[in-house]
């Protein structure tokens, strides 16, 4: 058995995403061969077109059943539809969707408004998580695998324009500066 | 003297200042750049003053764009103004740019969203849940952990409340100054700038008191004299001005 399909394996019987980190333990193999190994798990399930797709978020990945079966699924599961979404609560999906994993500060000075209600709201829907690690002291957010999978997607990077919108050189400006803002005056008062 | 009243636009609904300022700019069919911004700034102004549904928490983050637009207006007008205090922060321009992108990116998301083609993940099992709802703190939880838990909260919530702080200050003392030197003209009819200045508390607050005073002139309520260079300037009221320089700017570009 390959690595591949006992990753498959592991994530068919657990019902929660599981850590790549994890994965490495109970494989007893180093994490970037993990990763190669859900690179060709990825690939297999695309080749012999299976009803399942492997979904990673951040350092987590799941097995979750394929867009184009949402129909049916949704039936036999009889799951109730994913809601409406206002603009500023889409707006703070997008932006964390593709800058994420970051700060609240840090989508605020994006949206120009304060942002700390629409990051509660998405959070209680369960499409925001707070992540464990910090940044500038700040709690950093990412989109969930709910999210995810509301928008048919095995992982943020195969958003339309990830790359450009993600690496886009003002953003990294605007952030630079935040942090800067952020920084001084902790070191008055160090 | 040629005054061209600009076409005001009304825009009814927006989501923040960023969405009001991308909505002026759009209507006047320009493009993102210094110069439109400050030819929106009136109607921007106009539009946080005159909405009261404006959520009250919301609203310092409409204050410091349009002191942004204030200030890059006046900027435009004399180039040698510079302060360094009013131009900490990201440049308006490119924050306006990066949000468009965003907000083109979020209307594909709402497509994605409302399309239902979503996948499901297999559903957790329920029965295996705790029952108790007992307090069971993880193994390893001494008063001292929580303690510097606590710590780590408070140091968190500290750089929260200190940064919106400065910018409130600093757009605060924009409205103030205005309020206050029009206030002056209006009782005493006269005042000179080193009189006003004086009640400047550091450089920032004085920078922000010249802002009030080319405010008030563009808007055409006071003139201002200066016999030579370096010389005090001598402010007077507008005989012909009327209303509330704080509640009416006029757009005059």
């Amino acid at each position: 058995m390959t690595y591949a399909t006992s990753i498959e394996a592991i994530l068919f019987a657990s019902s929660k995403p599981v850590a790549i980190k994890r994965l490495a333990e109970l494989l007893s193999i180093p994490s970037d061969d993990v990763s190669a190994a859900l690179k060709d798990l990825s690939d297999a399930l695309d080749g012999r077109e299976s009803g399942l797709v492997l979904q990673r978020n951040g350092h987590e990945v799941q097995l979750v059943t394929h867009p184009d079966a949402a129909e049916l699924v949704k039936q036999t599961i009889k799951a109730e539809a994913s809601g409406e979404l206002t603009r500023p609560q889409l707006e703070a999906l997008t932006i964390l969707a593709y800058r994420g994993p970051m700060t609240r500060p840090e989508v605020e000075q994006i949206r120009g408004i304060q942002s700390s209600l629409i990051l509660r709201n998405l959070m209680m829907r369960g499409l925001v998580e707070e992540k464990g690690d910090e940044r500038l002291g700040q709690p950093v957010f990412s989109v969930s695998f709910d999210f995810l999978n509301a928008i048919g997607v095995s992982s943020v990077e195969d958003l339309p324009e990830y790359e450009t919108l993600r690496g886009h050189a003002a953003v990294a400006d605007v952030l630079t500066q935040l942090e800067t803002q952020a920084t001084n005056p902790s070191e008055s008062h160090a | 003297m040629l005054i061209m009243a600009s076409v005001t636009f009304r825009v009814e609904q927006f989501e923040g200042p960023l969405d009001l300022l991308f909505q002026l700019v759009e209507r006047e069919e320009l493009d993102i750049s210094q110069v439109s911004l400050a030819t929106v700034a009136e109607q921007f102004v106009e539009h946080v003053q005159d909405n009261p549904d404006i959520p009250p928490e919301d609203l310092a983050d409409f204050i410091v764009v349009a002191a942004k637009l204030m200030y890059m207006k006046s900027r435009l007008l004399i180039p040698s103004l510079h302060d360094p205090d009013l131009e900490e922060g990201p440049d308006l321009e490119t924050q306006l740019r990066e949000y468009q992108r965003f907000v083109q990116a979020a209307k594909i998301m709402d497509g994605m969203w409302n399309a239902e083609r979503r996948s499901f993940a297999r559903q957790a099992s329920t029965t295996r849940r705790q029952e108790s709802a007992g307090f069971m703190p993880p193994v390893g939880v001494t008063a001292d952990a929580l303690f510097h838990a606590m710590k780590r909260v408070i140091a968190r919530l500290e750089p929260l409340l200190r940064l919106p702080q400065a910018s409130m200050e600093r757009v605060v003392t924009i409205h103030e100054k205005i309020r206050d030197l029009y206030r002056r003209i209006s009782t005493h009819s006269t005042t000179s700038f080193h009189t006003f200045l004086r009640g400047a508390k550091n450089r920032s607050e004085a920078a922000v008191s010249f802002l009030a005073l080319l405010e008030l002139v563009k808007r055409r309520f006071i003139f201002v004299k200066q016999k030579n260079l370096f010389d005090d300037i001598d402010i007077e009221a507008d005989p012909d001005a009327t209303g509330d320089p704080l509640a009416e700017p006029t757009i005059v570009i």
